[in-house]
């Protein structure tokens, strides 16, 4: 018995991955709706978004890639599709090649559903190539002059989603989702000169640092990671891929803590044995 | 709100005299003229002793930090250094887009020579080349393909199929393995063997839990609005993060930027030290 | 903001008084002391390690361009190269950034040169893997893999893809030694690496190698600037908890100072 306590140290990482790919897998196929409580920071940026002055609009920087989308995705659906149910204009950007083309097929997915037409309730801006804070600087003084087409190649002026929209004194809210440290050219050049509201979605492992702009006013809100897009998606009254996954974060939670457990029992027990066998001596 | 700058020194007569956009003939011998020119340049240098050599390397870092520290004291209205920081923003991208170039050859050379010398797993080496050519065809061939042709629906399926079908998925698998490493470094990692580790443990359990439905559903039943309020999981989590951990992210942050500002300051005044620094010119 | 703030105006030109004439004190012949930092002084039993077992060693320094943060990983890939080419062993160094690989090079063939060790240096071992974060991740992981490297070091700014290097760099057995100033990674690197420098640690690596004045020099004054913010935010607590929260004026014009009436 004190042998096997004592194998609990060093459970082989094959059986760890294992149980790792059945407590995310499983409730995936049988998906749970459980309670979310919704964080003060993810209140806050459904508040931002919901207080959008009339006929302003919203900037959507989608700087996130193919490998945080994971996280990142769920979070710019439900507050796209936020942006959709209450009217409000968007603009998908980012200083990131890829973010543009993977949130423009999200926004296509969540117009279907509502109606909503692209170039008259949202426009696609792409990536703009060039130093970030150069793009930034010049986008806040003349956002037509510095985006001149769509994504699709589109002159900016066609689209009615963009009348009356001339510079960053036009823009009501920019909403930030990110995998890497971006945030800060928006912080400097927008947020930090124009006082322009900002709000972000990031993924879990850089939330920490977050939190410290957040506490300064420099952030209106913050959705964290998957669960961020869970505590939205309550908010908004949709039953998403946020909540549909939070079962599977849960379980993979408490199998980690229940692995700490065992490799604590079996380091107690292997010193129990050595304490044992050195009294002996 | 900002403060407008004026044009920057010379800006509007370098603007309209030297760097206009050239056409056809003037294009190709202002090109060749560059590329003399620089040629020459470059002959001179290397022809120049040493420490002539190294006081110009100084004088030219001095002045391209100078001209960014300026830019940044100088209050905005009346900057007449702000107009040029977006054309050598241009300037720097478009020098670091040569370095593309410079990847490219090296990965051919190291996996070219694994295939030429079939070293051990030269076959990797081929695949990194077809995917290489691949995506480029697939890429260059969706953007140019004469649109309202029976190619064009093609060339998109194809360009789907590498980047939709093939990167995306890729680039969030690479990503998803944090998931199962993050699992096993917990269990290797989380030893009680001290009380700081302990302390680390409990903190770890707690936001653990409390960022999941399962572990806040433990402490429901405390009231929301009740003088314990703060000992429900996530309302505990919450403070864990923005106030403990908010505050060492505060302390480190602090620690590192003053070192990179010294960096930087050595580096600027050539005071830094080290192989590549005192290198002989 | 796109231009200095009042407290720009005082503090930076303050902190950089304060380095440089710190640096000219240390220049002067004062002593300086650093404390002992584990982590560095392991690098050069690891390397040692790695040629008993004939195996290489991995240099990873990070996601970013030049920079500062990636210039001061490449002095260290120089001091690791020297002790590596004592042993003649190798030093595979993998890049994000294309414009890194000559100035890597470069350290290199000169940390070989200086031991003699010209023939041991191969330049196939500095190479371009991606400049996309997982492609980079997956191409070191199976670097790490088939040349089973018995040493790796992580020094520069990293990402998500830490955790990846460094476990993978555990599965094979690998002494690893990781500096970083990015503060969230620092828990990854903690928990799967053997040493682990952080935060101004990582800038005074190079000091505590060379022990050369302008570098030990700097190293205090960066103390010394820490001692400065200290106190401004000491004063600062001190007069908030006194005024209490009714002085919004106080708030307002600590905002106005900082931020020079930006947002």
């Amino acid at each position: 018995m004190v042998d096997l306590l004592i194998r609990l140290q060093h459970i082989d990482r094959r059986i760890i991955y294992s149980l790792v790919i059945l407590s995310i897998g499983i409730p995936i196929l049988i998906p749970i709706d459980l309670p979310v409580f919704v964080s003060p920071e993810a209140k806050g940026l459904f508040e931002a978004v919901k207080t959008v002055p009339e006929g302003k609009l919203v900037i959507i920087a989608a700087d996130w890639q193919a490998g945080t989308q994971g996280e990142c995705g769920p979070q710019t659906r439900a507050v796209i599709r936020h942006l959709f149910q209450t009217g409000k204009r968007f603009a998908i950007f980012s200083i990131i090649p890829i973010g543009p083309e993977l949130a423009q097929k999200i926004a296509e997915e969540e117009s279907k559903g509502l109606g909503k037409k692209y170039g008259k309730d949202w426009v696609n801006w792409g990536f703009k190539a060039g130093s970030p804070l150069t793009t930034l600087t010049s986008l806040a003084k003349n956002i037509p002059g510095v985006v001149k087409t769509d994504i699709n190649g589109t002159p900016i002026e066609k689209l009615p989603a963009m009348k009356n929209v001339n510079d960053i004194s036009d823009v009501g809210l920019i909403a930030e989702f990110t995998g890497s440290g971006v945030f800060e050219y928006y912080l400097q050049r927008l947020q930090g000169v124009y006082g322009t509201p900002l709000v972000q979605g990031c993924t879990a492992v850089i939330a920490p640092e977050q939190y410290t702009y957040l506490q300064s006013g420099q952030l209106k809100g913050l959705l964290v990671g998957l669960r961020g897009a869970a505590e939205y998606e309550t908010l908004s009254h949709v039953m998403g891929e946020g909540r549909r996954a939070m079962t599977s974060q849960s379980l993979a939670h408490l199998l980690v803590m229940a692995l700490i457990v065992l490799g604590n029992i079996g380091l107690y027990a292997s010193r129990r044995r050595r304490g044992a066998s050195d009294g002996q001596r | 709100m900002e403060k407008v700058a004026p044009p920057a020194l010379f800006q509007n007569w370098l603007s309209s005299h030297i760097f206009t956009p050239l056409s056809g003939g003037t294009f190709y011998i202002a090109l060749v003229g560059s590329v003399i020119f620089w040629c020459l340049f470059l002959f001179i240098l290397q022809s120049l002793p040493s420490p002539i050599r190294r006081r110009l390397l100084v004088v030219t870092t001095f002045v391209a930090g100078l001209f960014y520290s300026v830019e940044f004291f100088w209050p905005a209205e009346g900057n007449r250094l702000t107009g040029y920081v977006e054309p050598l923003g241009v300037f720097l991208q478009i020098m670091g887009g040569f370095g593309l170039g410079i990847g490219i050859i090296s990965l051919c050379n190291v996996h070219g020579k694994a295939i030429f010398r079939r070293q051990p797993g030269y076959y990797n080496s081929i695949a990194f080349f077809l995917a290489f050519v691949l995506m480029i065809v697939a890429s260059f061939w969706q953007h140019y393909v004469k649109p309202d042709t029976s190619m064009e629906a093609v060339a998109k399926q194809f360009y789907s199929f590498m980047f939709d079908g093939l990167y995306v998925p890729l680039d969030s698998t690479v990503f998803s393995l944090l998931a199962f490493f993050i699992v096993s470094a917990a269990y290797r990692a989380f030893r009680i063997r001290s009380a700081e580790a302990s302390l680390m443990m409990i903190t770890a359990f707690i936001v653990m839990l409390g960022q999941v439905p399962i572990g806040m559903a433990l402490t429901n039943w405390i009231p929301a609005d009740g003088p314990l309020a703060g000992l429900r999981l996530e309302r505990l989590t919450n403070w864990i993060l923005t106030g403990l951990n908010a505050a060492a992210f505060r302390a480190i942050i602090f620690g590192a930027m003053v070192g990179y500002i010294a960096m930087s300051l050595r580096v600027w005044l050539s005071l830094e030290k080290g192989t590549y620094f005192e290198k002989e010119l | 903001m796109e231009h200095a703030s009042p407290a720009a105006y005082v503090v930076l030109p303050l902190l950089s008084a304060i380095i440089v004439a710190l640096i000219f004190r240390a220049r002067a012949g004062a002593f300086i002391f650093i404390r002992k930092i584990p982590g560095i002084e392991a690098m050069e039993e690891a390397v040692g390690r790695a040629t008993e077992m004939g195996r290489p060693i991995l240099f990873s320094v990070g996601l970013g361009g030049i920079d500062i943060i990636t210039l001061q990983a490449i002095e260290v890939v120089g001091h690791v190269g020297r002790a590596a080419a004592r042993f003649r062993n190798r030093v595979i160094v993998p890049l994000v950034d294309p414009l890194a690989i000559p100035v890597v090079e470069e350290v290199l063939r000169e940390a070989y040169s200086s031991q003699g060790a010209q023939e041991a240096f191969r330049s196939e071992d500095v190479r371009f893997l991606s400049g996309e974060q997982f492609a980079y991740a997956a191409g070191v992981v199976g670097i790490m893999n088939r040349e089973q490297v018995a040493t790796s070091f992580y020094f520069g700014s990293f990402a998500a893809e830490a955790l990846i290097l460094a476990e993978t760099g555990q599965s094979v057995g690998a002494v690893q030694i990781a500096g970083t100033p990015s503060a969230l990674q620092v828990p990854f690197f903690i928990t799967t690496c053997d040493y682990t420098i952080i935060g101004e640690e990582y800038y005074a690596t190079t000091a505590y190698l060379g022990r050369d004045a302008t570098l030990m020099g700097s190293v205090v004054g960066q103390d010394f600037g820490k001692i400065l913010l200290f106190a401004v935010m000491l004063l600062g607590v001190l007069a908030a908890s006194v005024l209490g929260p009714e002085a919004q004026w106080f708030a307002e014009y600590v905002g106005l100072w900082a931020t020079g009436g930006g947002g």
